[in-house]
Order: structure tokens, then sequence, then C-alpha cells
């Protein structure tokens, strides 16, 4: 466990990807084949299940630290984080016993079933056989709480330097259905001895955001443009009579039964690119619906009626079991259309046709309509790009519709959660309504550190009434927000909800006076019914 | 209040009886001085009393002062107070000031540790009746590994540096946590560089009685490449201007007790570094308050409130200084 508790700590001083590959690749130089399943398993995601509530593991702490509950609470809220508290004041810096990350992986695998007695018993001894650090992990991993800010990119490109193959290749190998505990580094990427996978997925070619001009891209001739459809990017896969359907993250086919019947039209060996969308009476739904299915436990008829989800077909990158991955893409759009059309089940799996202009000009007008089609922008191909593995630059673009923009105040800060809990960063902007303000959106900064740093000091000294964690501040501070749509809410003051809204820029130049009107909101509603 | 030998004013603590205030922090006709960090030994006073060991550091701090120098132990009679200066092993020259009227004794602690660094003195636990401790790592979470570790941890970061021709860059405090590191690294891994404000703090500590291995002061006449598989300790760098330029490709440490908590190293962008501190510890605090035998302790700096009722609840009679203070 040492070794990957000193990655992680070495991880988070790393400035840039350069370093963190090379800091991934000596550590799995540095560990065996059983480790750097358990580390890839971590890292992509897989990682084992929630054995034991912090809350209950804290309450293990207290007992074990001898210390009063009031100070551990203080404590807590100076660390932000329990599992960092536990391991801190359970530290007594005699040495770790040395054991591995698989063996801690699988020490907490064996808790499953268990009662909670043998739970913490068993947690106590693994917290007297570990460092500080190491007992950290441990809380993170026991809890389900381990984030780390390393990119499944990352990993494949430290694997790649490693390994010697394709960073395509090891995508596609992570990406499948794999075991951890019945493989090892050998089998998940050496194709020779691969147990087959039938579900294996391919990794999802990313378009660039276009900036600028795309008349830069020279003629239209030679390009494609689809709508970017917002809903769910997915693959549908068909083989040995299975159907799967993989969303960027995971397999997602069992939330998805209305789409089933579509094993029984589809030949066997296809992979199909494209986006999953509840769509109803001809008309797209808003896509966090899909969303919240997925989050779910159970899919309700409920769910099914209000929302049914149907396939936009993007791409075709498998067909008779063959990779055509590398061919033209208006070749394989041609096949894919194809498909689709000898299908019965055409409302479930729909072709996305072609925006057909014959200008940029005339595409540019259509984009900035984008929206009264509920889509989010256009995506633009070369007709003879390939599908690559993750983003290449030149080939695909997305090019989305503007975001709207909207002035704001500064009026109420929040704390920030975890690691930013030494900063208020959660801010709640509001607009004008007459005389008075009205809050319309909270959003988490992702500005820079320099500016956070600099509205906590205005903060400090323009505070106006605490609630609890939240300050009211005199409201100076204007700032311009992007968002991608607003709605009308019963559940907000101000009768509006704005769609992921985020900080576009700070405005110092700007005045209170000069912040947007709630009517201003109100009337894009309208006029985007 | 009135009975008590030492009071909590808004200059800082004072002693009615002997008209002298201990670490003023507004100018005073009298200030006796724990040690030279410029929180503790302030601009302004009339005239200052400290240990022995502080003749040149204050004058380098504090410019031409009226000082008079006390031994270590030495009792000096201010008013009928007797006074004296015990080793608190924060930095070179700390002490704690000992204050005892008719049998009465209080004890301030000024900043501590209770780690023998090899350089600033060993700690010299004082029985007393009173205790003013201060507590900056005054909670539970804060336990120091052994500072050899912490060596060994620096000394490897260094030379896997130096074996990549890259220069090694620690940040730290220039008066105390430099001199420490210097007297305790492992000079055979490369040469050692200083900034210029160390190498005056340096200076003056010598001149003070202190011995330190021999190191070389950073100049903007060195070449780059000399500075290769070098260690080179600085009070800080601004990222802004060009300093940390002179020593590319270089990888940048900081040695603070702060590192220890993620969210803390984060808010105060210590990025990358090493928990050392040259304050006492949780652990470090407890073991010197249970020494003094003192039944009543005030406590000051950091965790106050905490602490305090933390010593309350192990049957002390404490408070908090800064809620005490007298407004004037």
């Amino acid at each position: 466990m040492r070794n990957f508790s000193n990655l992680l700590l070495d991880l988070e001083n790393a400035a840039d990807t350069s370093v963190k590959i090379d800091l991934l690749v000596s550590y799995f130089r540095s560990v065996d084949n059983s480790d750097k399943i358990s580390t890839i398993t971590i890292f992509t995601k897989k990682r084992p299940k929630r054995q034991v509530k912090a809350r209950v593991l804290t309450e293990w702490a207290i007992e074990e630290s001898g210390i009063q509950r009031w100070l551990f609470d203080e404590c807590y809220n100076v660390v932000g984080d329990f599992s960092e508290t536990i391991s801190l004041i359970l530290a007594d810096h005699s040495n770790d016993t040395g054991r591995s990350l698989t063996y801690w992986i699988r020490y907490l695998q064996n808790l499953e079933g268990k009662d909670e007695y043998e739970k913490k018993l068993a947690v106590l001894e693994a917290w007297r056989q570990l460092d500080s650090q190491s007992i950290l992990i441990f809380n993170k991993l026991i809890t389900g709480g381990f984030r780390v800010n390393v990119t499944k990119n990352l990993i494949i490109r430290a694997l790649a330097s490693l390994t010697g193959k394709d960073q395509s290749e090891i995508a596609y190998r992570l990406m499948a259905d794999w075991d951890p505990d019945s493989s090892d580094l050998g089998s998940v990427f050496n194709s020779e001895d691969a147990p087959e996978n039938i579900s294996a997925p391919y990794p999802f070619c990313q378009a660039y955001p276009l900036t600028g001009n795309p008349s830069n891209l020279g003629k239209i001739d030679d390009w494609v443009a689809e709508w970017k459809w917002d809903g769910i990017r997915v693959q549908l896969i068909k083989r040995k009579g299975r159907l799967f359907i993989w969303s960027k993250e995971d397999l997602v086919t069992d939330k998805f039964p209305e789409l089933h019947s579509l094993a029984q039209h589809l030949p066997d060996g296809v992979a199909i690119d494209g986006e999953l969308l509840p769509f109803k009476d001809g008309h797209p739904l808003p896509s966090s619906i899909l969303r919240n299915r997925i989050k779910s436990k159970n899919v309700t008829k409920k769910m099914l009626k209000e929302a049914p989800a149907v396939i936009k077909a993007y791409d075709l990158l498998e067909l008779d079991h063959r990779d055509i991955r590398d061919t033209g893409l208006v070749d394989r759009r041609t096949k894919l259309e194809e498909l689709v059309n000898s299908i019965l089940d055409q409302d479930l799996l729909q072709y996305s046709h072609n925006v057909r202009v014959r200008s940029w000009k005339d595409l540019d007008s259509l984009r900035k309509k984008s929206r009264t089609r509920l889509v989010e922008g256009l995506v633009l191909k070369h007709k003879k790009s390939a599908y690559h593995s993750d983003a290449k630059r030149g080939e695909w673009w997305k090019w989305n519709a503007d975001p709207f923009s909207i002035h704001v105040v500064l009026m109420y800060v929040q704390i920030g959660r975890g690691q930013r809990i030494h900063s208020y960063t959660d801010y709640t902007f509001g607009v004008r309504d007459g005389n008075d303000l009205v809050p319309i959106a909270k959003v988490v900064a992702r500005i820079n550190d320099n500016e956070i740093w600099e509205i906590n000091s205005f903060i400090e000294k323009n505070t106006l009434e605490r609630f609890g964690p939240t300050r009211a501040i005199k409201p100076e501070l204007v700032f311009e927000l992007h968002f991608r749509g607003v709605q009308p809410s019963g559940r907000h003051k101000s009768g509006i909800l704005l769609l992921d809204p985020e900080i576009y820029r700070w405005c110092r130049e700007k005045k209170v006076q000069e912040v947007n009107l709630l009517t201003d909101l109100k009337q894009l509603i309208q006029s985007n019914g | 209040m009135g009975k008590d030998l030492l009071t909590f004013t808004s200059k800082g603590i004072y002693c009615p009886r002997g008209d002298f205030f201990i670490d003023p922090h507004k100018p005073v006709h009298r200030a006796v001085v724990t040690h030279a960090h410029s929180d503790h030994a302030r601009w302004g006073h009339k005239y200052y009393m400290a240990q022995q060991r502080n003749r040149h550091i204050l004058k380098l701090r504090l410019g031409d002062i009226k000082l008079e120098l006390k031994g270590y132990g030495e009792v000096t009679m201010i008013n009928g107070v007797k006074m004296s200066f015990h080793s608190a092993a924060h930095v070179w020259g700390s002490s704690q000031v000992r204050v005892e009227y008719k049998g009465e004794v209080w004890v301030v602690s000024g900043d501590y540790k209770l780690e023998d660094d090899g350089f600033s003195g060993s700690f010299e636990p004082v029985k007393c009746n009173t205790f003013i401790t201060e507590c900056t790592f005054g909670l539970p979470i804060f336990k120091w590994r052994p500072q050899d570790n912490v060596y060994r941890d620096i000394n490897d970061w260094w030379r896997r540096n130096s074996e990549n021709a890259k220069t090694s860059i620690l940040t730290a405090y220039a008066f105390g946590k430099a001199q420490r590191l210097i007297q305790n690294i492992d000079h055979s891994i490369g040469n050692v560089y200083v900034h210029k404000s160390i190498e005056n703090v340096n200076n003056a500590l010598i001149q003070d009685g202190a011995v330190l291995p021999e190191v070389f002061c950073t100049d903007p006449s060195i070449k780059k490449t000399d500075y290769h598989g070098s260690l080179v300790i600085t009070p800080g760098y601004s990222f802004e201007n060009t300093w940390l330029s002179a020593f590319h490709p270089c990888e940048v440490a900081t040695v603070s007790g702060w590192i220890q908590v993620k969210g803390i190293k984060k808010k105060r962008r210590l990025g990358q570094g090493f928990v050392l501190s040259d304050h006492a510890d949780w652990a470090g605090l407890n073991e010197a308050v249970r020494m003094t035998g003192a039944d009543r302790v005030f406590v000051m700096h950091g965790y106050t409130d905490v602490y305090a009722r933390w010593l309350r609840e192990r049957g002390y009679r404490a408070a908090v200084v800064e809620s005490l203070r007298i407004r004037e």
C-alpha cells in the first residue's frame, strides 16, 4: 500500500501531464501484476463496494483513539474530510506492516456479508497495521469515497508507454467487461490470451470544440454536418445474439428495456455509435430524465411511459464482426443508413440525417437556431475521417449553439466541500427585480485560485449577515454567467431554473446597476418555448 | 485579576508588580522578549531584555535597540519580581520566561518544541503554578513523525533530484527552520545554497555563538548549471518574479507543519512538502503542560478554544488569553 499511497501523494503534487505519466509508469514498473490490476481497477472506477458508512467508521475511530466526540468534530472542521481526519488522529508513525494494495482490497472484499461487529474488528486491526497515508486510502476505499484526479486517458497513456502497445488497444481492453479478480495484466493486455469479450465497445471518438470561423476548414463539400443531439452518447452492440448498450462510463443495457427488442432485428456482429434520447411524440425531451434513470435502482413503468428512449445512430464501427473504423466516414454512414432502413423497429433506432446546406453561412444560421430543435448544435465530420480512439484534431469538430449569457451579482457565498472547505467557493448569484435582487443560480466557482483568493478577501470585509456556513455579502461583484437554457420552475423563488450555469468571467468593470433583470430571463423562456 | 502576577492587556502580557511586558505587540517602556521572530520581538520598545544568544539577531531584525542580555537560568530582579529565561528549543536563543513573586511562579512559554533539533537547544521543563502556553498546533490531528524520518525523506528527495540534474529548492523560515535544515541534512549529497536573507541570519547567529555547517549564498552571477544537483534554501519566492527561473530545472518543496493537512496545504498554497515544525505537536503540548505541574493554564495562538476546553475537561483551570485581554 505504501507504493500506492506515495503514488497518490506524488500525483497530487505533479503539475503537468507528462510528469503524471512518468510517475504512473515508474509505479507500474515497481509493483507486481496483482497490484497493477488493483490499481487499474481503482483508477478506472471499478472500485470496491462500500462496506461501512463514514458515520459508523467515525464512531469506531473515536472509540479507538479515545478522544471525545466534540474534539473529533473540531478536527473534522479543520480537515474537511472524514477519512483524512481519522487517518491523522490514528497515526502513530510506527512502521507500516508493508502489505500490498491487493492484500487490502481483498481484505475489504472479505468483509462482504459480515456483520457489523466482525467488520469493526477487521477495520481496527487494519488501522493498527497501516501508516497514516495508507489509513486514509483504506478509509476512502471502505466508505466508497475514493476519488482521484487521474483520468482514464492518463492511465491509458501510461499503460501504452509501459507495454509498448497502441493507446487504442489499451483503451479497448480497459472498456471491456473484465473481471479484476480473475484476470491478470497479461490477459487484459495481450489479445492472444485474452478471454473473448463479446460486449467490449470501442473507445468513443470525440469531436474537438470549434473556435473561430468554420470556413477555415476548407470547402463545405468535404464535410458532413450532423445535429448534435442532447442526450447520452452510447454504443449499441450486438454479438453472439446478445445486445449491449455502453455509455462512455458504463454498461447500461439493463436500464433500457424498451430497446431490448432491437436484438431480434439487428444482424450479429455490429457496433453502432449513437445518442440515447428521451423521445416522445416526435420530439426529444431533456436528457436529464435519462441520466436520472441510469442513476435509479429500478426502471419503473412510469419512467418507460413518460420518457421512452430511442437511439439516434451516428456511425457504424463494426459490421459482420469486422472492425470498419478505418474506412471513410461516408462509406460507414451509407452502410449505417442501409442497416437502419433494413430493420423494422425504426422508431427505436433512427438514422441521424445529414444537415444539408450549400455554404458555411447557411450552416451557421441553422446552428444559431439549434435551440428551437432542442439540439446542442452541430458536429462537423470530414468525409474521409476514420473513427479514431478518443479525439484527433482536425477531423471532427463540435460547433455548439452559443450559450446564453447574463450579468449577475454575487449575493450569497458558502464554504466549499471537501478540499475546498477552507474557502468560499459556492456562490449564489442574483438578478434585479424592480428594486430588489432575486437569487437565480448557485454555482460552484471554477475560476482560478487567484480570483477565489481575491473574492474571499472581499467576502471577509463585506459580510452583511451569517447563517451557518452561508454568508450574505454586499452585492457588488458582478459576473457574467453562461448557461445552456432556462426553464420555468415552481420550486425556485425566482420562478425559473437555469440549466448548467457556469461563471464565464468576473466583470470588475461593471456595477450592480448593470446586472440583468429577471424579466430578461422570463422573456427568454417565452422566445425559446 | 488585580492580584495576578501576569495580566493580559491590549499591548500584551504584562507584569503589574514588575512593570514590564513579555513579547508586547505595541510599543512599551520595558519589553522582555522570548525570541527574535518578528511576531514576538517587535519594534519600538524603549528597553529590551532577552536571552544572551539574541544580541546580533535582534540587532539584525530591529536595528540599534537598548538591549540587556541574560543567560539561561540567570535570575534578574525587576522591581522585586524574579525574572529568568529558560530554553524553549523553538529556535536559536528561544526562551520561556519564568516570573516569581513571593513564592508564586508563572511561566510564559513563548513558542516551543520538545524535540531537540541539535541546534536550538533542548527544552527545559519549568515547574510553575500558572503556565501560559502557545498552542499553534493544538489539535490531535497534529502528530509529528520523529525528525530523523523527515530528514531522511528530504535527503532522498534531494538525492533523486540530484541524480536527474535538477536543483532542489526548499522553502523554510529564514530564522529557525533554515538553520535546522542546514544542521541536519546530509551535506554529502551536494552543495547547499541559501538565499541572502538566510545568509544574513546565519551570520548574526554565528556572531551570537552558533556553529553551523558551511553553506554558499545564492548569487545572480552563478551559472544555472552550477546549481544542478544542489539544494537551495529560501524563505519563499514569488512565481511572478524571475528568481526561481535561475534554478531551472528544479523541484520545489515547502517545509512546514501545516503540510500535514491537505486542505490547509491547499489553502496556503504550499504544494509539495515535508511535515516538520518548530512548534510542539498535540502530544508535545500535553507533555509540556504536564511537566510544569501547573494547575492553571492560559493558552494563546492557534486552536485556543479547543485546547482550553480539552485542558478544562482534564481538570485544569484553563482559559484563552485573547478572551481575557483588558481593553484600555
